[in-house]
């Protein structure tokens, strides 16, 4: 297994992992506006639980977003310092994706749709579909709270985010499953470990937030 | 030693690499934003921030090469640490400090003002202690008295806008674009600066603050009252704006040498570009040492970054988190 | 909504009527945070009225301009004020980058906010809004303020 440390700070938790061999620990807590004062220290907290040093990492896995701007630029400016200086290359995972996986790997949701609350009247939206464990498809946009009520939901799909507030009243009617989850690293290390596995990482610098910021944005795979 | 700086406070990516033995800039890069701003008339920090994270890795790679250096060789990292925009302090920081964990290096944040002040030691001849400095930028506008190393005493400040803001409302005012400071001395070139009186704001007062915000308003009233705003009147302007901002930075400068027993002057920050002003301060200053950076290197830089970091790295420890101070005042070092 | 106007005859006047707008600011609310809109073209004085408005309050020290750094805080005895600059806020989103929200609901905030209007849709209703304008024979001295509440602000007027 390739030692993976996991960097998750798009939302108001801090959520890290780190993998050496069969290992894993992670830290996971809401701590908003407090992620670039204690993110360094936390992870050399995990490296010391592991008895690991940076230089066993084999790859590095961020949370890019969507998600809070700054949160999403700590989490990448991290590890293309960090990947960069070592020597090796980083896994960019969208953070809508990896709440979806979570909620997959906890409750084997077929489709998923996550919703983060992008302040100011807006929303992302994520819908990933799956077979099993497996990823079928995915979709990443940013919409206006009152574009929700023209969207065609589908009523066996569950919702998760904190997003979801803001159309409590429609997912109400629907009757769809709604749960509260924030981005974990855990969840990021997993998808990380399967990219690692096919090859799938990028150079430290091409490793950039995504912020959607308005524009249409379609992930296909 | 050599030491890498990253420099990210505004809408510059600078790094470059310093190397004490020899006291000179082994290899510099600099990407500088400006265009992408210019259609929004000032520094838009989340546009700042965002440019910043594609830009530094491989300007950072560019500058290794350049100065045909592996990280090995590299002692020790610097990045600002403040006064700046807090996006884009944080991706420098961020990057700087995980760059030093990965290479093992030791690494340091530094005042970008301080950095703007030591950044004539790089050149011949370098100024010696004591020297008054005088500071203006978008974002300052400061006299320091520096009697050594991390020895600085603040001795006046603006009470409102920075002169470079004063160049870019002014510029607004009439019509031109962003940034201000270029376009207004083009622009001066052509003009007369007796051509008209604008204030000398707070030159009659004993003490060394300066205040800027009200030689804004005067232009903005002789733009209204002017029917015809040709070419030659737009010159006519900026020739004597250029006039008054310069006779009021001299009125203080020579206060402050005087009071202060001071003979020479170091002037930094992004308006000491200005060449009209440097040709004033030369004509004014008769007697005094006079000491301005390399054109390059009064705008934000990467090389006063590691010239600030090396004599940083001396004196502090190394610090492990990312450290940003928006706005760290030079007295608060 | 109550609605007067002003002139104030030079700078001096500009920071007086500050001064006394000042008290007015701090009787609204009671325990809530206060908004205050500021608006004018270029160079009418809004950072001017500020001072004025800060000194009334207590403050001492120096006020600058908060268009290099979007905000600048000052911090008053029982109060913050946060004096803004919206006029390089090209996406209301920033705000909520730089922490807007937690201004704006502080408890002992004052917010005083100029170029509101690059915000307008993420701003709550102010408890002041006040405009200045230049005067139009165009005396350099000269301001003309429109000052709307929706407060009961009928003793500036005496």
């Amino acid at each position: 297994m390739p030692n993976i440390l996991a960097i998750e700070t798009s939302s108001d938790a801090c959520s890290l992992a780190l993998s050496k061999g069969k290992e894993i620990v992670s830290f996971h807590e809401l701590m908003p506006q407090q992620h670039t004062e204690k993110l360094l220290g936390l992870l050399q907290q995990l490296m010391d639980d592991l008895k690991a040093t940076y230089q066993d990492l084999d790859v590095i896995a961020a949370g890019c977003g969507p998600g809070s701007f700054t949160g999403t630029r700590l989490a990448c400016s991290v590890a293309q310092g960090l990947a960069y200086s070592l020597g090796i290359s980083t896994i960019p995972v969208s953070s809508l994706q990896v709440i979806a996986q979570g909620i997959n790997r906890e409750f084997h949701s077929s489709e998923v749709n996550v919703l983060v609350n992008a302040h100011m009247g807006q929303v992302y939206l994520g819908n990933f579909v799956f077979t099993e464990e497996e990823l079928k498809s995915a979709s990443e946009k940013v919409l206006k709270v009152e574009e929700f009520s023209d969207l065609d939901l589908s009523p066996t799909s569950v919702f998760v985010g904190d997003g979801c507030e803001l159309i409590t009243k429609q997912l109400e009617e629907l009757g769809a499953t709604i749960y509260t989850r924030y981005p974990n690293a855990q969840d990021l290390l997993s998808e990380a470990q399967k990219k690692f596995s096919e090859g799938a990482t990028v150079d430290p610098k091409d490793l950039v937030p995504v912020y959607l910021s308005g524009e249409e944005h379609w992930v296909k795979l | 030693m050599r030491i890498l700086g990253i420099e990210t406070s505004c809408d510059e990516t600078g790094v470059a690499i310093y190397d004490s033995d020899d006291n000179i800039i082994l290899a510099e890069q600099l990407f500088t934003q400006a265009s992408k701003h210019a259609q929004y008339g000032g520094v838009v920090p989340e546009l700042a921030s965002r440019d910043h994270i594609p830009k530094l890795l491989p300007l950072i790679s560019m500058t290794l090469e350049e100065a045909n250096l592996s990280p090995d060789e590299i002692d020790g990292i610097a990045y600002t640490s403040g006064p700046g925009l807090r996006g884009p302090l944080l991706t420098g920081a961020a990057l700087a400090r995980s760059l030093s964990i990965g290479w093992n290096k030791p690494c340091v944040g530094i005042n970008h003002m301080e950095a703007h002040l030591l950044i004539n030691l790089l050149e011949k001849p370098a100024p010696s202690f004591p020297f008054l400095t005088l500071l203006i930028s978008g974002g300052h506008c400061l006299l320091i008295k520096a009697s050594g190393i991390g020895e600085y005493e603040q001795l006046g400040q603006t009470r409102d806008d920075a002169v470079g803001e004063a160049f870019d409302k002014v510029a607004r005012l009439l019509g031109l674009s962003y940034p201000g400071g270029p376009e207004v001395e083009k622009m001066a070139k052509e003009g007369d600066h007796l051509s008209y009186v604008l204030p000398r704001p707070m030159t009659k007062e004993n003490h060394l603050d300066f205040s800027f915000s009200g030689l804004k308003t005067a232009v903005y009233y002789l733009v209204k009252s002017q029917k015809q705003k040709n070419q030659e009147f737009i010159q006519n302007i900026c020739a004597s704006f250029q006039n008054a901002v310069a006779e009021t930075l001299i009125n203080k400068c020579k206060r402050a040498l005087s009071v202060h027993n001071l003979s020479r002057l170091v002037v930094g920050g992004g308006v000491a570009a200005n060449q009209y002003l440097r040709d004033r301060l030369e004509v004014e200053l008769k007697g005094i040492d006079l000491f301005f950076p390399k054109l390059e290197r009064c705008t934000d830089n990467g090389a006063m970054v590691a010239l600030t970091g090396f004599y940083r790295l001396k004196k502090s420890k190394s610090e492990t988190s990312i450290n940003i101070k928006p706005r760290w005042n030079l007295s608060e070092i | 909504m109550n609605s007067f106007q002003l002139t104030s005859e030079n700078e001096f006047e500009t920071r007086f009527l500050g001064e006394k707008l000042s008290q007015q600011i701090l009787e609204f609310n009671f325990g809530s945070p206060k908004i205050v809109f500021l608006t004018g073209e270029l160079g009418t004085g809004k950072t001017t009225l500020t001072k004025g408005i800060l000194k009334g309050m207590g403050y001492k020290g120096l006020v600058k301009s908060p268009t290099f750094n979007i905000v600048e805080i000052y911090e008053i005895s029982d109060h913050s004020v946060f004096h803004f600059d919206f006029f390089r806020i090209v996406h209301s989103r920033e705000l909520s980058e730089i922490g807007i929200q937690e201004y704006l609901t502080d408890k002992s905030g004052i917010s005083i906010i100029e170029w509101p209007e690059r915000a307008s849709s993420i701003l709550p209703k102010p408890d002041l809004k006040i405009h200045i304008g230049h005067s139009s024979d165009l005396n350099e001295d000269v301001r003309k303020f429109t000052i709307n509440s929706d407060h009961d602000i009928g003793i500036l007027l005496g």
